[in-house]
């Protein structure tokens, strides 16, 4: 287990470099000029370009700047946005809302995905199954702003249940229907993979031997099935994080929820290259961060996929 | 905007392929023959499935309307008459109005040009180079397979909506013209999207490689070019048809997001995306302006997501009864 | 039906003695096992009937197919239902009808009175727990020990079926062991409870020669310590011939006959059995070439209503297609089910 821990490690470190080269080159070293545009209709001043140029660091050579930026994100000196604010101080404020709003969408998609899933898988080709399956099939096509707008306009124009947009202070009451529409965007995966298992663990010799040890079927199930299901769905629930994080730039933009996701969207609203940059690789960074702690407790559950 | 389907297909991809039990001459000629068994086999299962059907005649429809866009909808879609600004569905208009008097319907017509353009264009990219640079890491092995095997691991590390967003939001400004818009935006999406489909294919190679009818077929003296084309691709194919008919969905969905962010094609150009953007500050007075692209949306991934479902359904014989 | 008369089915030993009343473990009566699938329920074992004593080896010998793990299942209550389920017979288990219990007291028997031992052990072993945790796990659940006092019985368990260095190999799982010792693991985990009634489900198929006689001869000496009735369900001949006290020869779901071990190889009074016997290569006449019984065993939907075995026996008569051919005994217990059961004997 630490042989394989040490050596997930070591893959990590290449993809996380190149994972945040990418993201940041794909900001600063295209060519193209990152302040074009930031001027309205009119082209900016050569001397605004050449101003910015140098406060950014342009001037330099590539590798350098690249340096430069690891250096600052390590030191959490994140520079400031275009019009003056700290990076950090931004992010500081908004990284809380997102936090909450992820945490009730992941604890929403486990909580639902594991009850349809799971017994959908117990009786499958059921009528419940069947309707589960293409329900998830069609939940799957809606993009999550369809969603969002359907979510918005029914609970909240047409019933009146919640405020069709969250307030500032963002009151975790208002969270939850933001928090359902992004774990719908991701619940059919989740759903399925654990389904699947599920149905192909109901068919395992295993299964068999642990009635024939005399255990109740509570035990059968809910331990010895159970344990198998989890490693499959953990490493989609990781995959998944992607969508999560795509979905909540939407999501916030479309509920007015000032946090991470709505930082990105107004930056890029904005224009302010640096703040979409800083914030998107940070972002990556965590989801590599945890997709590496899902291989590990993964390789803990199903001692089979370390290999070692 | 996700990857949904990955997981599921790769691992039945590698349960399809059953390297074990002995083999003979004659099952060696057999498996020669099964790569035709299994598509007419397919064929007979799909042509009976009313959900395969539809979803095709969808697709078929939606095409047809992509080139044709006039056979559909007579009028300019971006001409308005302000007089019916954010009237609802009528004779006159089936979907009703927008804000600027524009015929709703027309325009959602129009927009199925934009979504199907990308989805097919996107498909197409991260399939061919999918499977050009999965099998070039499976077939040299060694460095070559290392050094792509990580680039995509780099690349899938990278939340793909996200990465999108970076690159339009650089790339592309105000005044940058729609074709470019365009062609960036698939050119992105092709870069982010063909890792998942080079590693599908990478892992049949590699499981199919070593399959006993396949070194029994090279034993028996089958030319190494009769093995590649009747043993090994076909056994690549399935997963990847699937797969690609699944995400044709997802790259649709992934345009009319970034239209939506305002990030995608921009007027006079028409897409669903966009309309839904441009549909959501009446959503309270006139909800029929971005309910009908939506709608249009949902079932165009719809038709696609289920096709590749059946599809799946049809090419794994373990699901066949 | 005719049930009657399938209740003298004596042993090797001393019949009728007073002590064999005590030594009785299981009887099963004309069982019966049906799978309920879309239509007709379709037959997979009928009629079958034996008994098992402390300390006797029964053999239950048959091709695949024959319906000999399915009657092992049923007597272990852990047949696949639906769509499998008993559909007629008895089983008794040291006086209790094992059929009329409740799931609970059931459930009680499995593992701590009758334990099995599973084909495949790498598939029948749970992936993702160490075989420590497996073992544990029983004498946790079922006896109620505490976590170290149960791997403790573990370790000890691990090192009566000879593994080396058991308290070290709690720890692993099951895919870091080889096929012999993770059969053995399968045995250790069968025997934890001290059952009174093994039932082996081809224990050593997937394994190499030198290894099926070890964990054979295990398996024997396990079962003369601790006086445990052993059910071998199995398709080798030459297992049978070593080890079984008394043989069950199934064909198409049915018992054809049954005997003591050594009259089935000396004095066989079945076709099939006869057929069987002459199939098995010997050094003898190697330039005779193989001898193969004609024809395949019947699909289980299709079984005609007489005997199953006569569309491809060289003694059938029209009258063995018409009505099941009734069980004679044609010497004290051996019973074979064939018209001409006297004849073929005589015959040898």
């Amino acid at each position: 287990m630490l042989k394989f821990t040490g050596r997930r490690l070591l893959q990590f470190i290449p993809v996380l470099i190149g994972a945040t080269i990418i993201c940041w080159g794909l900001v600063w070293a295209l060519p193209g000029d990152p302040f074009r545009g930031r001027c309205g209709q009119v082209a900016c001043s050569a001397q605004y370009i050449q101003t910015m140029t140098q406060k950014y660091g342009l001037d330099k050579p590539l590798p350098v700047q690249y340096m430069v930026f690891l250096k600052n994100m390590f030191t959490g000196n994140l520079g400031q946005t275009f019009s003056g604010l700290e990076i950090s101080d931004v992010i500081a404020r908004a990284l809380p809302v997102t936090a909450r709003l992820a945490l009730i969408s992941i604890v929403m998609q486990i909580v639902l995905s594991a009850a349809i899933g799971i017994y959908s898988g117990l009786r499958a080709n059921g009528a419940f199954d069947v309707t589960a399956l293409f329900g998830s099939l069609i939940l799957f096509s809606l993009p999550i702003f369809v969603v969002a707008f359907i979510g918005q306009y029914v609970l909240g124009v047409q019933l009146g249940w919640v405020k069709p947009t969250v307030s500032t202070e963002a009151p975790t009451s208002e969270l939850i229907l933001p928090a359902a529409v992004l774990a719908i965007g991701t619940l059919a995966t989740l759903m399925r993979i654990l389904r699947a298992s599920v149905e192909e663990g109901l068919n395992a010799d295993y299964l068999r031997t642990a009635r024939a040890k005399g255990f109740k079927e509570s035990r059968v199930i809910g331990v010895h099935l159970m344990r198998n299901v989890m490693a499959p769905a953990l490493n989609v629930l990781g995959l998944e994080f992607a969508a999560l994080l795509g979905g909540t730039v939407i999501v916030e933009g479309i509920f007015n929820i000032k946090g991470i996701g709505g930082l990105i969207y107004r930056a890029i609203q904005d224009r302010e290259q640096l703040t979409v940059s800083t914030v998107v690789t940070l972002v990556i960074v965590f989801y590599l961060v945890i997709n590496l702690l899902v291989d590990i407790a993964c390789a803990q559950l199903d001692p089979r996929s370390r290999n070692d | 905007m996700t990857d949904p389907v990955i997981v599921e297909v790769v691992a039945e991809a590698e349960k399809s392929v059953d390297p074990h039990g002995p083999v003979s001459r004659a099952e060696a000629e057999a498996a020669d023959d099964r790569s035709h068994g299994v598509w007419i086999d397919a064929w007979r299962t799909l042509r009976r499935k009313p959900m395969f059907l539809i979803s095709v005649g969808v697709i078929f429809a939606l095409a047809l309307m992509a080139v044709f866009p006039g056979w559909f909808a007579s009028g300019d879609p971006n001409k308005g008459v302000l007089a019916n600004s954010l009237d609802g569905p009528s004779a006159g208009g089936w979907f009703g109005f927008d804000v600027n008097g524009r015929n709703v319907y027309t325009r959602v017509v129009y927009g199925a040009r934009a979504s199907l353009t990308v989805g097919f264009a996107c498909t197409v990219g991260t399939t061919l180079i999918g499977i050009l640079l999965g099998a070039t890491a499976a077939y040299s092995g060694g460095f070559i397979d290392t050094l792509i095997s990580r680039i995509a691991d780099m690349l899938l590390g990278i939340p793909f909506a996200l990465a999108a967003i970076i690159v339009l939001s650089t790339l592309t400004t105000f005044q940058t013209p729609n074709w470019q818009v365009e062609i960036i935006l698939i050119l992105t999406i092709v870069i982010f999207g063909w890792p998942s489909i080079a590693r599908v294919l990478r892992a049949t190679v590699l499981t199919t490689r070593n399959a006993d009818y396949v070194v029994a077929g090279q034993a028996l003296g089958l030319s190494g070019t009769r093995v590649l084309f009747r043993h090994i691709l076909p056994n690549a194919v399935s997963p990847i048809l699937v797969l690609s008919t699944m995400r044709v969905g997802g790259y649709i969905a992934t345009e009319a997001s970034l239209s939506y962010l305002g990030l995608g094609l921009r007027p006079p150009a028409v897409s669903w995306g966009q309309m839904v953007s441009d549909g959501q500050a009446y959503l309270r007075t006139a909800f029929h302006v971005l309910l009908f692209p939506s709608i249009f949306l949902a079932i165009t991934i719809l038709a696609f997501v289920l096709a590749g479902e059946a599809l799946r359904e049809a090419l794994n014989p373990a699901k066949r009864k | 039906m005719q049930t009657e008369k399938n209740t003298a089915v004596t042993g090797t030993c001393a019949a009728g003695s007073t002590q064999t009343v005590d030594r009785d473990l299981l009887s099963v009566r004309s069982l019966g096992i049906q799978i309920r699938s879309a239509g007709e329920p379709i037959d997979i074992v009928r009629d079958v009937s034996f008994d098992v004593r402390r300390g006797e080896t029964v053999a239950i010998l048959g091709e695949s197919g024959s319906g000999k793990t399915m009657t092992g299942h049923a007597i272990m209550g852990i047949l696949d239902t639906p769509p499998a389920y008993v559909s007629a017979g008895s089983i008794t288990f040291q006086g209790r009808d094992l059929l009329a219990l409740p799931d609970r007291e059931r459930r009680e028997v499995c593992g701590r009175n009758i334990g099995m031992v599973f084909q495949d052990s790498l598939s029948a072993l749970n992936p993702v727990f160490s075989v420590g945790f497996q073992i544990a796990e029983l004498f946790r659940k079922r006896l109620g020990l505490g976590r170290k006092e149960a791997n403790t019985k573990a370790a000890q368990l691990l090192d009566l079926v000879e593994i080396p260095n058991a308290g070290q190999r709690l720890k692993d799982f099951p895919h870091q062991f080889s096929g012999g010792m993770r059969q053995r693991v399968m045995i250790a985990m069968a025997i934890a409870l001290e059952p009174e009634l093994l039932i082996a489900d081809e224990p050593t198929t997937a394994l190499d020669v030198t290894i099926q006689a070890q964990i054979m001869d295990m398996l024997a000496r396990l079962c003369v310590e601790r006086e445990m009735g052993l059910i071998l369900i199995t398709h080798d001949l030459g297992m049978v011939s070593e080890f079984a006290d008394r043989i069950i020869l199934m064909y198409a779901g049915r018992v054809v006959e049954s005997s003591p071990a050594a009259a089935l190889f000396t004095a066989s009074a079945h076709p099939y059995s006869r057929a069987l016997l002459e199939s098995v290569p010997k050094l003898a006449d190697q330039h005779t070439g193989l001898k193969v019984i004609p024809g395949s065993p019947p699909d289980p939907r299709d079984v005609g209503p007489g005997c199953s075995f006569a569309p491809r026996c060289s003694h059938a008569v029209p009258v063995c297609l018409t009505g099941v051919p009734p069980t004679l005994e044609v010497a004290p217990g051996h019973l074979s089910a064939c018209l001409f059961a006297e004849e073929i004997i005589r015959h040898v």
